[in-house]
């Protein structure tokens, strides 16, 4: 789903609750002896029915295993540290080699597979993709002492940014990188 | 007056003045963000660890406070270990306000590890919070317990958890009050055990410096952080059942088995839910993340199902009166299920991958909180002083409840929206490819202005006859 369907779906979903709160509400003006019974079976059976359904419809989209079966074109090393992000084809593991990826602007290719493997040298940051459209495509955590994999497949040419998405300290908001897709 | 009431009108006291304080923090950073104030990185994100501390503390004291009053309806309430509380929870705030405002301490509300270790400017900031969180914790601790054991006293653990109702006897009576302060009550145990698991590792790091597995100190973070919000909002609920039904002129709610197996099921289910903060660990094992979109979903549904069901079916042409106190239990349920429609939207995975840490996240929360559980507790303050000095405030209802009302469906909308822009939370200044944020930024401050605005008569009001409870003869 897009970020703009789940919207929709809120704010549907959002109306529909108060419209049905704001009924009971005008009825309490009235007084009557009343039986609500039959009114427990249907907002039972309405909420197990919406939970079924969307269980069902979402299990099945796990980003873990995104283009699983597929052997990736290239594979992107990514270390955060507080406040930048250094991304390279080679792997990242002193000082040195974090310093030498930094400030490089990589270009990957557009409509094949690209695994980033993704971690930090000292706090936990987030590691997520920004379309040249501004919305987020795509993330994942950045770990210190784990890599986490992510598989994306780019089909929108242009600048992406990789923006920190873990809160991780003062210069938080600043912390980016950028990359291009062609 | 009773050395009961007294106490409680003490924390009705403290909450009413931390409130306005703690939204006004929420408003600076709203305005800050709208490029409207310039603060600097540093204010802003103590600020926000401030904001988000204070609230999630007085909100969760309020609801175990409302809960500790209505106890006494049932069973033997001793008073001390809720003094207890009360004390060590002044304690915990005092250094709590020293290590943010004094030593810079600005992590964010769940101190994600080692954020405590960097996130700081004077290193004793990181000690100081981390014996202000062990204050707290003991004290809220020692209160819980002390409710627990005086349930016990009256009712069998089985009894409590009314698991005769769920073999479908109709006797002896548990009531739904009773169940669900016990479910709420021992749900809580296992958080505070993990919170104590993780206070000692932060420790050891801090005199040892040797490092922990920071997936594990996550876990630890969110199962203590997720369960002690959830179970507030239960302590919430728990308070409309004994109330509710009374506002409107009606019998108190029984125990059907249905619902006894609702907050059974609540009470498992709660502890597995907090997984969907770790949906962005790729490296979390793939079956715990399973677990937890379909905990996150199941937990919610049956507290949903019952408690929709009973306050509908209780105000169905009741002729009731409405007046604050049931106007705020009403209207919290309601922005309850959709701050959890939000909630479970953004518990899917698939969703999460895009909406993780946007603005998304304080908008599903501040709904079930601001709009949501901060109402029940605004619903039990009034009935409180309605019973105290007799007057039910009717002067302000319409101000109030219009404002307060309009002003949080405002700001959680300009959230919401944001959100599904992209616009990332715990920013202080939005990077230029979100330029978007500024324009909501700004319509949420200004909608969260109309919330102060409800918020300062209403304070002043129970400010006042809470007062005269604790310095009553
Ligand atoms: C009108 C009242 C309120 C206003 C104006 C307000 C405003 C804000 C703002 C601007 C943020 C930061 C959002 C961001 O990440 O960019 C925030 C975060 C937060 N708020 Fe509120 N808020 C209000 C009420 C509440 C209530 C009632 C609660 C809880 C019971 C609450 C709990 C929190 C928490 C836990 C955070 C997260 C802090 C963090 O990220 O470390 N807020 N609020
Ligand atoms: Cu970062």
């Amino acid at each position: 789903m897009s970020q703009g369907t789940i919207l929709m779906l809120f704010l549907i979903g959002a109306f529909i609750i108060a419209a049905v709160f704001w009924w009971f509400w005008q009825s309490s003006k009235t007084a009557a002896p009343v039986s609500a019974e039959p009114l427990r079976r249907w907002v039972f059976v309405g909420l197990v029915g919406f939970v079924g359904i969307f269980t069902a419809l979402t299990l099945s989209r796990m980003p873990y295993f995104l283009y699983a079966s597929e052997t990736p074109a290239r594979v992107i090393h990514v270390v955060g540290r507080q406040f930048a992000f250094a991304l390279s084809e080679r792997p990242i593991e002193t000082d040195g080699d974090y310093a030498a990826a930094l400030g490089q602007t990589l270009v990957l290719p557009l409509g094949q597979v690209v695994e980033f493997r993704v971690t930090s040298f000292d706090v936990n940051h987030g590691f997520a993709l920004y379309a040249p459209n501004g919305r987020i495509v795509a993330q994942v955590q950045a770990m210190p002492g784990y890599i986490n994999r992510l598989r994306w497949r780019f089909d929108q040419p242009g600048e992406y940014i990789a923006q920190c998405l873990e809160y991780c300290g003062a210069a938080h908001a600043g912390m980016q990188a950028r990359f291009v897709v062609e | 007056m009773t050395a009961l009431d007294r106490l409680t009108a003490t924390w009705i006291i403290t909450v009413s003045v931390v409130f306005p304080i703690a939204i006004l923090f929420g408003i600076l950073m709203r305005l800050n963000q709208a490029n409207v104030l310039e603060l600097s990185s540093l204010t802003f994100y103590s600020l926000m660890t401030a904001h988000g501390l204070l609230m999630v503390g007085i909100w969760f004291v309020m609801s175990m406070a409302g809960v500790s009053y209505l106890l006494q309806r049932y069973v033997n309430v001793q008073v001390w270990p809720a003094t207890v509380g009360y004390v060590l929870t002044l304690v915990g705030v005092g250094l709590l306000l020293a290590a943010i405002f004094g030593g810079d301490l600005h992590t964010g509300w769940y101190f994600l590890y080692p954020l405590p270790f960097y996130a700081r400017t004077s290193e004793w900031a990181t000690l100081v919070f981390l014996l202000s969180l062990g204050s707290l914790g003991i004290g809220w601790f020692i209160w819980s317990l002390g409710l627990l054991v005086a349930i016990l006293r009256r009712y069998p653990l089985t009894q409590a958890l009314a698991w005769q109702h769920l073999l479908g006897k109709s006797t002896p009576e548990t009531p739904p009050f009773i169940l669900i302060t016990t479910t709420t009550l021992l749900g809580l145990i296992p958080a505070f055990i993990a919170a104590v698991i993780l206070l000692g590792l932060f420790l050891i790091q801090y005199a040892s410096g040797a490092t922990q597995d920071a997936l594990l100190m996550k876990n630890l973070t969110f199962f203590f952080g997720h369960t002690l919000v959830n179970e507030m909002l239960y302590f919430g609920i728990a308070t409309l059942y004994e109330l509710f039904p009374a506002l409107a002129g009606k019998q108190p709610y029984k125990t059907k088995p249905f619902v006894a197996l609702a907050w059974n099921l609540v009470l498992v289910v709660v502890w597995t839910a907090y997984f969907h903060h770790l949906y962005m660990d790729f490296v979390q094992p793939t079956v715990v993340q399973y677990i937890g979109q379909l905990a996150s979903w199941i937990a919610p549904i049956p507290a949903v199902a019952v408690t929709t069901f009973s306050v509908l079916g209780t105000v169905y042409r009741s002729g009731m009166k409405w007046w604050l106190a049931p106007t705020f239990f009403f209207a919290g349920v309601m922005f309850w299920i959709i701050g959890g429609l939000g909630a479970i939207l953004d518990a899917i995975v698939a969703n999460n991958f895009v909406l993780h840490n946007t603005l998304w996240v304080p908008a599903h929360f501040h709904t079930y909180n601001l709009l949501g559980n901060v109402l029940f507790s605004l619903g039990f303050i009034t009935w409180f002083v309605r019973e105290k000095s007799g007057d039910d405030g009717s002067r302000l209802y319409r101000p109030v409840t219009t404002l307060y009302l309009l002003g949080g469906v405002g700001f959680v909308l300009a959230f919401y929206i944001a959100g599904s822009l992209s616009v990332m939370r715990r920013v202080d200044k939005y990077p230029a490819f979100v330029s978007d944020g500024h324009l909501w930024a700004l319509v949420g401050g200004l909608f969260a202005l109309l919330v102060l605005a409800a918020v300062v008569p209403f304070v002043i009001y129970v400010l006042r006859r809470c007062w005269r409870v604790v310095f009553s003869a």
